[in-house]
């Protein structure tokens, strides 16, 4: 009787831990740094037309680290990030590091706007109207930022409002300074 | 009667199983919508709970079904626009199994644990109900179990290797292709012919201008192809054309395409000019620099404009 209480109290704990496991790989993505597929993989595709009417196509360039940040002006925690976006861009930019935004689901008026709200007109903003881009890069929201090395691999990823420390982490690691 | 029911639960199986691929078979969706839909309804909604992309509202499922429509007009099959998904998103976003590998075996395992564990529990209440049989019948219940057990486990693995093999069929004879599969054809705009009849002029420079952003020159190109004839009078169109056939390495059926309108003034003057130069450049001409020198007095501040320089000043 003892024996079989105990057999179902190792069961009942060997299923719960394995429910916890599956909730954590599956669960929805909160802020943070999160893993994806595509990091250690060459960076995907990123052409289009930028809120100025140029083309744009990232390709891997020697001594530059890219940072590609995709947002949407609809979106609060974009918003809020993008002052410090700017302030970055500047700041790195001495180290080789350039930052191209990603405009998604989103319209050029309200993008416009909002980057000369916030002081940050000088990004490089890719339109990305469908949002092919942002699945294109494996998005699951906006904001997303993505970090991407000198040989174009993509390294880390950040789900949500970006945070500094981590950013200057990552471009200290990855940029050529 | 061992026998009977054993036989009857292994048509029973057949027939389910049949009926299962018929109908998979017969249902396979007409319209692009509804292909669309049919393969957003296989994905998962990354930023929902136990939402599929077909029936979520959220930002990143429209625009999942935006990139799926795309892929789909460009002749993918949809266990290769699944794949392209996987390499973005992993294995979680895809909701159904794959017709080979480890995912098949994990979506199988537990149906076919069950049916493998309900046939021998089967087997062993009535082996045991003919061993408490009374007297006389008893070593007629003695021979029919040891008949009948060997029979069970074959009915078992009959059932399992049946229940796996079936749908692995079905998903390689319904795609075409493998599952693995995970880029188009070399060269590919070949957009299936269903979809091809719904498809306008804007619909092709669409998939031109995916194919181009691929670095498929050669597919965008007859990409245009279509577009161009359904609308002869796009400048546009006409000018990607041409730019793509100089990737191409055909600057030759280039040239004739642009001519005319980068003698024409109009709003499209320069980037013809532009093609036009790039094209007698590939092709050795002379002219090249004369032509890049008139697009850039048309357009000095062209994004192409300081590569249009660097060109003209670097030629021997």
């Amino acid at each position: 009787m003892r024996g079989r209480r105990a057999a179902a109290v190792v069961a009942l704990v060997a299923t719960a831990a394995v429910v916890v496991v599956l909730m954590t790989a599956v669960g929805g993505a909160s802020s943070g740094s999160s893993r994806s597929p595509i990091i250690g993989h060459q960076a995907p595709a990123l052409a289009g037309t930028t809120l100025s009417g140029a083309s744009f196509r990232l390709r891997p360039s020697p001594g530059t680290t890219t940072v590609v940040n995709i947002w949407a002006s609809w979106c609060g925690p974009c918003r809020n990030e993008l002052p410090m976006l700017a302030t970055a861009a500047t700041r790195w930019a001495r180290h080789g590091v350039r930052l191209v935004t990603v405009n998604t689901r989103d319209g050029p008026v309200a993008a416009r706007t909002l980057l000369k709200e916030v002081g940050a007109r000088h990004l490089l903003t890719v339109q990305d109207p469908q949002g092919r881009l942002a699945v294109t890069w494996g998005a699951t929201g906006v904001p997303e930022t993505f970090v991407v090395d000198q040989g174009g691999v993509v390294r880390a990823r950040w789900v949500g409002q970006l945070r500094q420390g981590w950013l200057d982490s990552q471009l200290h690691r990855w940029s050529a300074q | 009667m061992s026998r009977r029911a054993l036989a009857g639960a292994l048509v029973v199986g057949l027939l389910v199983l049949t009926a299962v691929v018929v109908v998979r078979h017969g249902s396979r969706p007409a319209t692009l919508d509804a292909r669309v839909d049919a393969v957003a309804g296989t994905l998962k909604c990354p930023s929902c709970e136990a939402e599929s992309v077909s029936a979520s509202n959220a930002p990143i499922a429209q625009s999942m079904r935006a990139e799926i429509r795309t892929q789909l007009r460009q002749g993918r099959t949809p266990d290769q626009v699944r794949a392209w998904f996987e390499q973005r998103y992993g294995s979680s976003v895809v909701l159904v199994p794959r017709s080979s590998g480890s995912q098949l075996v994990l979506w199988l395992a537990p149906f076919l644990v069950l049916a493998g564990g309900a046939v021998l529990l089967l087997g062993r209440r009535r082996v045991r109900a003919q061993q408490a049989a009374p007297g006389p019948s008893r070593g007629g219940g003695a021979r029919a179990s040891s008949v009948s057990r060997p029979r069970l486990a074959l009915a078992a693995v009959t059932v399992i290797a049946v229940g796996a093999t079936v749908p692995v069929v079905t998903r390689m004879s319904s795609s075409g292709t493998p599952a693995s599969a995970a880029t188009p054809p070399a060269g590919s705009a070949r957009v299936s012919r269903a979809a091809q009849q719904d498809m306008g002029a804007g619909d092709w420079a669409d998939v031109g201008r995916s194919l181009d952003e691929q670095q498929d020159y050669s597919g965008a190109t007859k990409a245009y192809r279509h577009a161009l004839r359904l609308a002869p009078g796009s400048a546009s169109v006409r000018i990607r054309l041409a730019l793509d056939l100089v990737r191409d390495h055909r600057a030759g059926d280039a040239e004739p395409l642009v001519r005319s309108l980068a003698g024409a003034r109009g709003s499209s003057q320069s980037a013809a000019l532009l093609v036009l130069g790039l094209a007698q450049r590939s092709q050795g001409e002379p002219a090249w620099t004369g032509t890049l020198r008139r697009f850039l007095s048309l357009a000095p501040h062209h994004p192409a404009a300081a590569q249009v320089r660097r060109l003209l000043a670097s030629r021997p």
